[in-house]
């Protein structure tokens, strides 16, 4: 069940509506953990076992971390709920990967292999919902956070269905405090703060990401038989999808969770603006970049230990980040182009490329990003290559060409994303009086409708 | 609590205004050349004083020229326009004509030929929810007065799932009538007239809506229905001989139609008796029987030319004359044509 379907419009309205008739709290919260798991099982019923071992896995981890009188003994706790969240992971998304990693090595040393590989389906969201239990249980650990009482507490912020297939991801001490308080709508909701920002994501998805999709598709599909500049649109109107639709989903998730009282974190920051790398990931992914500094990059030291280890712990960030987004080295390589430019802007050489001026800032930062997407969007490191090199002038007799009255498209969409971000457009429509409003938001919606893609691609980041 | 019952009502009247107020802009499909017909009339519609509708025995059948000639040889000047498209069943036509009607585009209409068939408001891909859900042809058809025809259909004649499953895909599609959703692009090559495949510009000129199936060379499908009519021209020499025989054994039965086949006829008859022109129902060169519609013409509900019978017409159902099983080719249709023409003259002179 995809937020741009209209079979989801329903579902939230008996949500909603059933929410806020509801007078206690448990209930309230009872009734959306019901919605959660009805939500998650619209795509895979037996998967939803995942998730509540998952749940059942920290929610005894925690207590058991809280109430450990050793320090052996808190390590045990922790370590079960890294080792389940982790295993489950493990498992589902990166089994296959590294059984043909390893058979390919053992190929290239001679060795003789066979096919070790499992037919494995990847749980939709598993990424994003083991990361928050892993938080829940890391900040028992600690010592940030007490262990809930309550399972259902816990239950629903593992599964709360806005955030749950692809976030934002909400740490544990973000979101159980608000579970602690009954949700009422004059303390808690901004109605009009939350619907500008669905139809915000909304517009980004179903009006403008699927759009773009199928240009990508088509080259991506075979980079070998398109031409350089074609191969340039292609890798830069995936450039914009990839933002419009992650960014789009995380506006709606932040939206409709407001809705109903609950205020998840921004997940992007007008990150095309970005004057470095460094910036950049401050901008993009934000709840994802906030999770790896909290329980990676500073547990291994931070930048508190000098310059080569802190070179070496954003290396690891980045490539464990490049890891999480899927099980192919593509995206492996990914994380290393990033991770080494945020490397090269600490150094002293490289610092000038944060001085640069605007254009060129931005430039450089665009150009690092539509790059290293070359690998994120390829299905191989090969097809990848093939891409550059034609990107890079290498297309030879490839004749074929994506619809060029795409680069218009990319135009305006930078200008767009430059005018929301400097004069806070979205700010400023949900401050105008209520009946504007009201009319106002009634014939934007019946405005934006008809430029809706009939062809709705799925959220790209569901794949991760 | 009121006030913010009068916001959220006073959001949702301005959207149902602003839809409403968008979804007056023309927005033709551009389905299998439905808007290609479409955009010639909005230019051309005056020049048009006949209309045919119906389904691709009628949209690669009807030679408007051929008609027009017969007609003036029996003493009967008209000039048509053939609106035969693709797949077009009595229930999309009746839309067709009812939206066509309504449009203005045809201000000197005074004959309307309709391709009988079954009444059968069915969506025709229940099961491929993608392509229902591109299909722009599906949305355009369902205006209010549409959907109510097809609920009430699908609430009396069909049962169980299949029934439950319509009625819902009815009023998705509904839904999307009503909101304009992705509207957009239908719009913009609306306004723009513009529209790609057949019939193109220069087809329009030349045949007023006609498109031989020969001239579709670039629909695989079609090629690959010509070639497996090729191969089996024993077998559709015999299907036709069989067809005879059996009409020579049961006879041409003719059947009480359904309430809501009857109720279109005679919404028809009284749309077009408004605007002082008439209609006339006939069948393609098809082995099909159509008893209901036989049914409302002995009935005297309806004046009807049948041409599904091979006993009647042999030349039409000859393989030199088709195109493959369904459909005539140019020279088939030529001929078809003609006949049609004729019997339509003298029975209009009759009538007149």
């Amino acid at each position: 069940m995809l937020f741009v379907e209209l079979r989801f419009l329903w579902f939230f309205a008996l949500v909603f509506g059933v929410h806020w008739a509801l007078r206690s709290s448990t209930q309230r919260k009872a009734w959306l953990l019901a919605a959660s798991y009805a939500f998650y099982g619209a795509w895979d019923v037996d998967l939803l076992s995942l998730i509540a071992a998952s749940t059942l896995v920290d929610f005894c981890a925690g207590r058991g971390i809280a109430g450990a009188t050793s320090q052996g003994a808190r390590r045990a706790w922790l370590a079960l709920s890294l080792t389940a969240n982790l295993g489950l992971l493990g498992f589902f998304k990166y089994f296959n990967f590294f059984a043909e990693s390893a058979a390919e090595l053992s190929r290239w040393m001679g060795l003789p292999v066979s096919n070790w590989t499992l037919a494995i389906v990847l749980p939709v969201g598993i990424s994003f919902y083991t990361f928050q239990t892993l938080s829940y249980s890391l900040d028992i650990y600690r010592g940030k956070l007490e262990p809930r009482e309550s399972f259902l507490d816990l239950a629903l912020f593992v599964s709360f269905f806005p955030q749950l297939v692809a976030g934002p991801i909400v740490r544990a001490v973000q979101f159980l405090p608000q579970l602690a308080e009954p949700r009422r709508w004059d303390a808690h909701v901004r109605a009009r703060v939350a619907l500008v920002t669905i139809a915000s994501g909304f517009f980004k998805k179903a009006v403008l990401s699927d759009h773009l999709a199928p240009v990508v598709d088509q080259v991506y599909a075979d980079p070998a038989a398109f031409d350089a500049v074609s191969t340039w649109l292609a890798a830069t109107l995936f450039h914009l999808q990839l933002y419009l639709d992650f960014s789009g989903y995380s506006e709606m998730a932040i939206g409709l969770a407001g809705l109903l009282g609950y205020q998840l974190p921004r997940n992007f920051d007008a990150p095309y603006l970005a004057r470095s790398v460094t910036a950049f990931w401050r901008r993009w992914h934000i709840t994802l970049g906030a999770w790896f500094s909290q329980y990676l990059y500073l547990p291994l030291g931070g930048s508190r230990e000098g310059s080569a280890r802190t070179y070496r712990n954003l290396l690891v960030v980045f490539l464990v980040s490049g890891l999480w987004h899927g099980a192919n080295w593509t995206f492996v390589v990914w994380g290393l182009i990033h991770g080494l430019a945020v490397v090269a802007e600490r150094t002293a050489p490289g610092a000038v490329l944060t001085r640069l001026p605007r254009p060129l800032a931005l430039l450089y930062v665009n150009l690092v990003y539509l790059f290293s997407l070359v690998f994120f969007r390829s299905e191989s490191i090969e097809s990848a290559g093939t891409t550059l090199s034609h990107m890079l002038g290498g297309a030879g007799a490839a004749t074929s060409h994506a619809d060029q009255g795409m680069w218009w498209v990319a135009a305006a969409f930078f200008v767009g994303h430059a005018c929301v971000a400097r004069y806070g457009l979205l700010e400023r429509a949900a401050s105008v009086p209520p009946r504007a409003f009201a009319v106002g938001l009634g014939v934007v919606t019946a405005l934006m409708l008809p430029w809706v893609s009939t062809a709705p691609a799925p959220f790209l980041y569901f794949q991760f | 609590m009121v006030s913010r019952l009068a916001l959220v009502l006073l959001s949702v009247a301005s959207f149902a205004v602003t839809a409403w107020a968008l979804g007056r802009l023309p927005s033709w499909p551009e389905d299998l050349g439905m808007r290609a017909r479409w955009a010639w009339l909005a230019e051309h519609g005056a020049d048009y004083d006949t209309l045919v509708v119906g389904s691709s025995a009628t949209a690669n059948g009807f030679v408007p020229a051929a008609f027009d000639a017969a007609c003036s040889a029996e003493g009967l000047e008209v000039r048509s326009f053939n609106f035969g498209v693709e797949g077009m069943d009595p229930f999309e036509a009746d839309h067709t004509l009812r939206v066509l009607l309504d449009s203005g585009l045809l201000p000197n209409l005074r004959y309307v030929l309709i391709e009988g068939n079954d009444w059968s408001p069915r969506i025709q891909y229940p099961d491929d929810e993608r392509q229902l859900w591109r299909n722009e042809r599906f949305v355009f058809l369902h205006d209010a007065e549409a959907t109510q025809e097809a609920l009430t259909w699908t609430r009396g004649h069909l049962e169980g799932d299949l029934r439950q499953r319509q009625l819902e895909q009815h009023l998705e599609l509904a839904a999307r009538h009503a909101t304009n959703l992705g509207a957009g692009p239908s719009w913009l090559g609306s306004l723009r007239g513009t529209w790609s495949g057949a019939p193109t510009r220069e087809q329009l000129a030349a045949d007023h809506g006609f498109v031989a199936l020969e001239e579709l060379t670039d629909r695989p499908d079609v090629t690959e229905r010509r070639e497996r009519f090729l191969a089996g021209l024993e077998a559709y020499v015999q299907q036709i001989e069989a067809w005879r025989q059996r009409l020579d054994a049961e006879g041409r039965p003719a059947s009480a139609p359904t309430p809501e086949y009857r109720a279109a006829v005679e919404r028809q008859a009284q749309r077009l008796a408004a605007i002082g022109a008439r209609g006339v129902y006939f069948t393609g060169t098809r082995t099909i029987q159509t008893p209901g519609l036989r049914g409302l013409a002995a009935e005297g509900a309806l004046e009807l030319l049948p041409f599904n019978d091979p006993a009647a017409f042999p030349a039409l159902y000859a393989p030199e004359a088709r195109f493959d099983r369904e459909h005539l080719n140019r020279e088939g249709a030529t001929r078809w044509s003609g006949l049609l023409g004729r019997a339509f003259a003298r029975l209009v002179s009759e009538e007149d």
